[in-house]
């Protein structure tokens, strides 16, 4: 009988398949080479020399490639030299940028002040399409990067950028961490000409696009955020910040849901609640077992009091069944069994 | 049994050994929507199912020298996520929220319900158990470890393991009934 029974599930779940969620083989990938790499890479010095070489590569590289591709100047740019030379910058050939991309009237407004030489720290103006995209400042692309490197949020920046343009310049974003909350809401500062494409992605998986937007950090306490900046002229950027702490939940998991109350007054377990942080919407709704709906509630701090009509609702078996959404994330649904123990006594 | 299936792991292993990225993203998508299931059914969500998921492929690929092909690779692979599981059972033992139900009494099922509920059902049946349960009753009626193993994995006595199994059934039954029952409200 009771072989049967555990035969019933063995014969569903002993061979069942559930696709795997997205982002897990990236991570697991990421996780493994990382180790391997640390293992050829010897000393965090050697590993910073090989990264060095390895921009400088990336940079000549992208380089010829837009050299190969230019044809007429077509992004008007000024520079004024500044400070802070380094070897990656050598790559770029003058301060006049051109990208064969795009095409910018004649009426473009021309500026003086060209600079000339190998100017690498210097503040572009952008003419894509006639229009203004955006005044940056650049810096030159890392040669090295201090392993270890904390940013508490606010304003980051790094100098990584890894695209067919010939530029190199570093975005700022505004990353705040509403504490308590695992919620992150990154903000990009610069603006940028209609049709750009702004994506935001979390340690890796992409989780929305669009100057700004709020995710709930699931899990983590460490985020790495990435946008990637697509110009309606086909340049893409690369840009990382972080890595950076939230202030997230009390507890591990953005998400608790007791299967046990007690609602005896003792002021432990005492309304059912669950614990859930960072969410956007939720909705708790208790049954009892014949499907009746004793109660709900979209507030998760406010709890069922184990009691149904004003009277306390007799010990045993209910369904707590959940339904919430977390920021940048799918609504999700959890139906629990549900013990109440230990009833008020009057 | 098919032996075809053991060789295209071996080659598959071979060439992860070989340090080739592209056999380790091909062993990941053979495996993971299995090992994706079985991690589910220990955990009471998807997060948690998820976490143990990249813990344990992470395992895999590092401990992948240490498989003498001895038995299957598949079977390898589920003690490696079943161990990764077990893990997470006793990080959360102290975790005071999850108490463990003490009393279950039995239930009239009606038969005929189990046959119409399917895999994603059951899966959910068992992942509502309470943690213990639903670890004991996992590795015992379908991993098919003996109350011995599963005391000393656990850290708890054969007899335990015993009663907390008889639990989970009773309990199963009385989830199902339930399930059926909301399914109408």
């Amino acid at each position: 009988m009771d072989n049967q029974f555990d035969e019933l599930f063995r014969n569903q779940l002993e061979h069942a398949e559930v696709p795997a969620p997205e982002g897990v083989w990236e991570a697991v990938s990421a996780q493994v080479a990382t180790k391997a790499a640390a293992g050829t890479a010897g000393t965090a010095l050697s590993g910073a020399v090989i990264k060095g070489a390895a921009a400088l590569l990336i940079a000549t590289a992208s380089y010829l490639a837009y050299r190969a591709y230019t044809t007429e100047p077509q992004i008007e740019v000024q520079a004024q030299p500044q400070t802070n030379q380094t070897q990656v910058s050598k790559a770029l050939p003058s301060p006049k940028v051109e990208n064969a991309l795009t095409t910018v009237p004649e009426t473009a407004v021309q500026r003086p002040g060209k600079a000339t030489g190998e100017a690498i720290a210097h503040t572009e103006t952008i003419v894509c399409n006639g229009v203004d995209i955006a005044d940056y400042e650049t810096v030159p692309a890392k040669t090295e990067e201090p392993s270890g490197k904390q940013s508490t949020g606010q304003e980051t920046q790094t100098g990584h950028t890894e695209q067919p343009c010939a530029w190199t310049r570093a975005f700022k974003a505004r990353i705040s961490a509403e504490s308590a909350r695992s919620v992150v809401h990154v903000h990009c500062l610069d603006s940028f000409a209609a049709g750009t494409l702004l994506t935001w992605f979390c340690n890796g998986t992409e989780i929305g696009k669009g100057q700004s937007i709020r995710y709930t950090v699931l899990n983590h306490r460490s985020v790495r955020m990435n946008l990637k900046i697509q110009l309606p002229t086909g340049c893409a950027t690369d840009q990382e910040f972080g890595p950076m702490e939230i202030e997230g939940c009390d507890v591990d998991q953005n998400l608790l849901v007791p299967n046990v109350f007690t609602p005896n007054a003792d002021g432990i377990n005492d309304p059912y609640r669950v614990l859930i942080c960072g969410a956007e919407q939720f909705q708790l709704s208790i049954f009892d077992r014949n499907g009746t709906r004793l109660f709900t509630s979209t507030d998760p701090d406010s709890g069922w009091d184990g009691r149904i009509n004003g009277k306390t609702a007799p010990e045993g078996m209910y369904i707590a069944k959940l339904r919430y959404r977390f920021y940048g994330h799918q609504e999700q649904e959890k139906t629990t069994m549900l013990w109440l123990k230990g009833t008020l006594q009057h | 049994m098919s032996t075809n299936k053991e060789h295209v792991d071996r080659a598959l292993i071979r060439r992860c050994l070989d340090g080739e990225p592209r056999a380790q993203k091909e062993l990941y998508e053979r495996y993971s929507g299995k090992m994706y299931a079985l991690c589910l059914r220990y955990c009471d969500n998807r997060d948690t199912a998820k976490d143990m998921l990249q813990e344990g492929f992470v395992r895999v690929f590092r401990s992948l020298a240490n498989f003498r092909h001895e038995g299957s690779f598949e079977g390898w692979m589920k003690r490696i996520m079943v161990n990764q599981c077990i893990e997470q059972y006793r990080k959360e033992q102290s975790d005071p929220w999850f108490s463990d139900v003490q009393e279950a009494h039995h239930i009239g099922v009606d038969d005929h319900a189990f046959s119409r509920l399917g895999m994603q059902d059951l899966m959910r049946a068992v992942q509502s158990l309470p943690r213990g349960y639903r670890t004991v009753f996992n590795l015992y009626a379908i991993e098919g470890y003996t109350h011995k193993e599963i005391g000393i994995q656990l850290g708890i006595s054969e007899n335990t393991s015993k009663t907390q199994l008889l639990k989970a059934r009773n309990m199963l039954k009385r989830i199902i009934a339930a399930m059926e029952g909301s399914s109408h409200g």
